[in-house]
């Protein structure tokens, strides 16, 4: 056991040190070209007057977010009491934001998503979503299903498919509070328990509630747009909740990597 | 402050139209912050209220930021412009307007929270 943490602590270490060495720690460092989207809110952003009309994705891959309907724009703030002061985007219970699908958003065997936001704390609000829900639904990360200081991150096997399978934590995992979240995908492994994993602030959730079906070995390619606050707008479950950041990887993290991009975002977030 | 809301169609469509008339809309995005921003037809509003259907019931609604510039509006509205405004929502109300929504769009904030078993919602329009 004193064996491996030694050689986690190197690796961990090893990768620090080739992403410092670079200059600064982003989330564009660490993951590279794999780097999907990546929306800052102290970033990229267009108004309409204090509500979002569009959030660009600062990954250079072109996956920009945009609401064209002002009733359904997200309100920006560039300092938000409620988020450690820093900027935040944040839905009103009818809001989101989408992006076209592209090869980027579109992975296949492995993803990781990152957010640092607060959360509502209201049950059934989707975070992120890819695809449209029965059409050409992908994935979805979101407020547990009747709890909303829990997660649910879900998979569809088909794009067809009008539930997906998926995984909850526990109530009380998704605290109130400025946090860190990460959801991975990992098609490669054999079990539901290993194919989907979520982190908060950095800590594995140990214990994740079997939704339904199985968690398939791979992504659906879906044609469907990326939905930030909401799954699409027929189905709704709309966020409240406050963001400050969020990327998507296009492939599986490293443990080394995941253990960096959460601290970037934790001192992103003043936590 | 309440959304203005309506059993005919044809009201709020006015109302509508003359909120975003005289918001000047297709409206163009201010850019804040530095870095990578989307490209400007991106960032367009292009209308600042459609009319929302509620998912069960024969009601229309304008969103509630539409009301706020709507009582801004009216300040520099003069009477005969108010005028006019009623002669459009009467001349409205008499129209049998074939108008579908182009959207509908769950914003009911005391809808039950939709279980993810439970099958897609049928988007048709009435």
């Amino acid at each position: 056991m004193t064996l491996v943490t030694r050689r986690s602590s190197r690796l961990v270490s090893r990768v620090q040190t080739r992403i410092v060495g670079r200059g600064e720690v982003t989330p564009k460092s660490i993951f590279g070209a794999s780097l999907a989207a990546w929306y800052r809110a102290d970033l990229g952003i267009t108004l309409n007057g204090s509500t979002v009309s569009a959030w660009a994705d600062q990954s250079e891959n072109g996956n920009h977010l945009a609401q064209g309907t002002a009733g359904n724009q997200p309100t920006y703030s560039a300092s938000d009491a409620l988020i450690n002061s820093r900027s935040s985007v944040t839905g009103d219970g009818g809001d989101y934001l989408a992006a076209s699908d592209s090869a980027p958003l579109s992975p296949s065997t492995g993803m990781t998503i990152f957010a640092l936001l607060r959360n509502s704390g209201v049950a059934n609000q989707a975070l992120l979503v890819k695809g449209v829900f029965g059409t050409s639904h992908s994935w979805f990360f979101q407020t547990g299903v009747v709890d909303g200081t829990a997660l649910a991150f879900g998979v569809a096997s088909t794009a067809l498919e009008t539930y997906a399978n998926y995984r909850t934590t526990a109530a009380g995992t998704f605290p109130s509070g400025v946090r860190v979240f990460c959801a991975v995908y990992d098609g490669t492994q054999s079990t539901n328990a290993t194919r989907c994993k979520i982190y908060v602030d950095g800590a594995e959730v140990a214990t994740l509630a079997f939704g339904a079906g199985t968690i398939p070995t791979s992504l659906v390619d879906s044609t469907g747009s990326l939905y930030l606050g909401s799954w699409d707008p027929g189905v709704g479950r709309y966020s409240t909740s406050r963001y400050h950041e969020a990327f998507i990887v296009s492939r599986t993290a490293t443990a080394a990597e995941r253990d960096v991009a959460t601290n970037y975002l934790r001192r992103k977030g003043g936590i | 402050m309440t959304d203005f809301t309506s059993t005919k169609l044809a009201d709020v469509e006015a109302y509508c139209a003359i909120v975003s008339k005289a918001e000047g809309y297709p409206k163009a995005g201010v850019r804040v912050g530095g870095g990578i921003h989307a490209p400007p037809e991106l960032g367009v509003t292009h209308r600042h209220v459609e009319p929302i259907k509620h998912p069960d019931r024969a009601e229309w609604r304008a969103p509630v930021d539409a009301k706020a510039v709507a009582a801004q509006t009216s300040k520099a509205l003069t009477v005969a412009e108010k005028n006019s405004l009623s002669l459009a929502v009467a001349s409205a109300k008499s129209i049998d307007a074939s108008w579908e929504p182009k959207a509908i769009v769950d914003v009911e904030a005391d809808s039950p929270p939709k279980e993810l078993t439970e099958e897609p919602l049928d988007l048709k329009p009435e």
